[in-house]
């Protein structure tokens, strides 16, 4: 079969087969927004909502985590047990499969594996679902994503309203579609409207700016004078990197508890003044203005650079999230109006 | 799989007050497992993090070069909270290491030039490892001139200083030492480091300078290495920046595209002349 649907009053029935094989980690409701969290029951999960709070980048590169273990004396070290349960990321949207794409070769680099991050990232199988009803601060269009992009993801799910038409995407996928219960073929008319349901939500997302306009803009930006008026508003609270899914700076600290400790790893941010502080007092980045060209150049210019691709997705969570309404999109296009 | 964030154990085995104000001390390292010894595998230029259980990592530059045996050392200045820890242990007491890390300096491409060395400060620790890599008996022969010019505020500033007297006898190096200010009984040169290098002034031809210092010194060499003839991409920097994973991963050390702790932290002038100004 090569694609598949699941009719909703299945849906239940497909979640607990997935709680069966492994753990499922979706989209949960609590209070009034949405996170990712391990399912406790097929009910909990929640399918129906435009994008989680925080982005699942969580789930295999936590805020914070433990190293090691550590006796002071002697420097002994203990590596935590393991307990990474494999299973399946379900429901997360093609945006953020795209961001932990981007993650990879971060986590990955032949010569330094991060080994806490690539035996999570390894342990799920990445169940996506399309964007049908994007927010007015989505902007994946812009960065070279879509709303069915399939990038990062083994299946991709699409509400056609009654039934999920399930796509496999990678051998993972496939081989995941030939286990599921309650599956049947996918008709001609589910897969028309599966086509003209995409090309409709496209249509809401005309792109604002291309990946490519962005880096090149960017390329001769550092020295523009115009940093100096954006960052006026930032108030270096780094809610934006703190939900960005592509954001992946760390601190490393030691908490101590009499003559032994754990040694964490916490996610850190580029917009604190702190984050690249001299024990001497020089600050390479002493302020705001300095700060904030870091976060935008990195994500539009020196990723790409090394890694070959842009590394903002068009979430738009730090537009949703500033306290002070920054848009990165008005920043972007700000250059490349120049 | 690896785990590259767990440091290697190591015993220190001496240390050594470098200078009058005792601010500054060498610590020579063994590692407990020889094992770890030997995936240990470093050149001079390259650094290494340090760890102590309970207070944290500190990245430090490697002093002693890999043709010295089995011992590691680091020369390092008190200034946070690792090095005060660091500076208040006995010889014996077992911390952590990992490394190497960086790209160190370029030894292919050195070999078959004239070799300038210049130092100020306590940023002469990879040269150290640099001068003695290059002068050891077996290599000294690869290498045209050496020329080392280092300098400190006061003679009791000055590191390595025993080692500094052995090289000035050698015929085979040019050793100028200098210090800012002169004390009784000081027999060597007195003046800033630019100063001593326009005076000493090394010929450009085949040659290549390695430059570390505090930025002041740094900024007054430069123009006149250019002076002599130095060419931007046979000046090279070795930088210093805030790092935590020395990885490539945590993102601090960046400056533009390039990270200090995977693509430094050694740098040509010539590449440094095209990375944004923000180290």
């Amino acid at each position: 079969m090569d694609t598949g649907i699941i009719t909703k009053t299945n849906l239940k029935a497909v979640i607990e087969d997935l709680m069966q094989r492994g753990e499922v980690v979706a989209p949960v409701r609590k209070d009034d927004y949405v996170l990712f969290a391990s399912l406790p029951s097929a009910e909990a999960a929640c399918l129906d909502y435009a994008n989680s709070k925080l982005s699942p980048k969580g789930c295999f590169f936590p805020q914070a985590e433990v190293l090691f273990y550590y006796q002071k004396e002697g420097h002994k070290i203990f590596e935590p047990p393991n307990e990474v349960k494999p299973g399946y990321l379900l429901g997360i949207r093609p945006c953020d499969a795209r961001a932990i794409a981007l993650l990879d070769p971060i986590f990955d680099e032949p010569r330094y594996q991060d080994v806490y991050y690539l035996e999570r990232r390894k342990s799920k199988v990445m169940i996506g679902l399309a964007c049908t009803r994007p927010q007015s601060t989505c902007f994946c269009s812009s960065t070279g994503g879509s709303p069915s992009d399939t990038t990062g993801l083994d299946m991709l799910w699409q509400d056609l309203g009654d039934r999920y038409l399930v796509r496999p995407i990678t051998d993972r996928g496939r081989e995941l579609l030939a286990k599921l219960p309650h599956v049947e073929e996918a008709a001609a008319e589910d897969l028309a409207k599966a086509s003209e349901q995409e090309q409709a939500v496209l249509a809401k997302l005309p792109p604002i700016f291309s990946a490519e306009e962005a880096f090149s803009r960017l390329s001769a930006a550092f020295d523009d004078p115009l940093w100096q008026r954006i960052y006026e508003r930032c108030l270096g609270c780094a809610t934006c990197a703190f939900v960005c899914p592509t954001c992946h700076c760390f601190d490393i600290q030691d908490e101590n508890r009499c003559g032994q400790g754990r040694r964490v790893r916490l996610w850190d941010s580029c917009q604190f003044s702190l984050f690249t502080l001299h024990t001497s007092g020089h600050n390479p980045r002493p302020c705001g203005k300095e700060r904030l060209r870091q976060r935008v150049m990195h994500k539009f210019n020196y990723f790409k650079v090394n890694n070959g691709q842009i590394a903002c997705v068009g979430c738009g969570r730090c537009i949703r999230e500033c306290p002070v309404n920054m848009d990165i999109r008005q920043i972007v296009s700000a250059y490349c109006l120049r | 799989m690896n785990n590259p964030y767990l440091p290697k154990r190591v015993r220190i085995e001496k240390i050594i007050d470098e200078t009058v104000g005792r601010d500054i001390k060498s610590f020579v390292f063994s590692f407990l497992d020889p094992q770890d010894r030997q995936s240990f595998d470093y050149h001079p230029g390259q650094f290494a993090e340090i760890s102590i259980a309970g207070a944290g990592e500190i990245p430090i530059g490697i002093a002693s070069s890999p043709t010295e045996g089995d011992t590691v050392m680091f020369t390092v200045k008190k200034m946070g909270v690792v090095t005060k820890d660091l500076h208040n242990s006995s010889p014996g007491r077992i911390v952590g290491l990992r490394g190497p890390y960086g790209n160190g300096f370029p030894m292919e491409e050195l070999k078959g030039k004239h070799i300038v060395i210049v130092g100020g400060g306590f940023a002469f620790t990879t040269l150290r490892a640099l001068a003695v890599y290059l002068m050891g008996e077996e290599r000294r022969k690869d290498y045209g001139d050496i020329t080392i010019i280092y300098g400190a505020r006061t003679p009791g500033d000055l590191i390595y200083r025993q080692e500094l007297e052995a090289w000035s006898q050698r015929k085979d190096l040019n050793v100028h030492i200098t210090v800012d200010k002169a004390e009784p009984g000081w027999q060597g040169k007195e003046g800033f480091v630019p100063a001593v290098v326009k005076q000493v002034a090394p010929s450009a031809k085949e040659a290549i300078a390695i430059v570390c210092g505090p930025p002041i010194m740094i900024k007054f060499t430069i123009p006149i290495l250019f002076e002599l003839g130095f060419a931007a991409d046979k000046i090279l920097n070795s930088l210093e920046m805030r790092m935590k994973c020395g990885l490539g991963k945590c993102g601090r050390c960046n400056i533009g595209h390039k990270y200090v702790c995977k693509d430094g932290p050694v740098f040509t002038y010539a590449e440094l002349q095209n990375m944004p100004p923000e180290y």
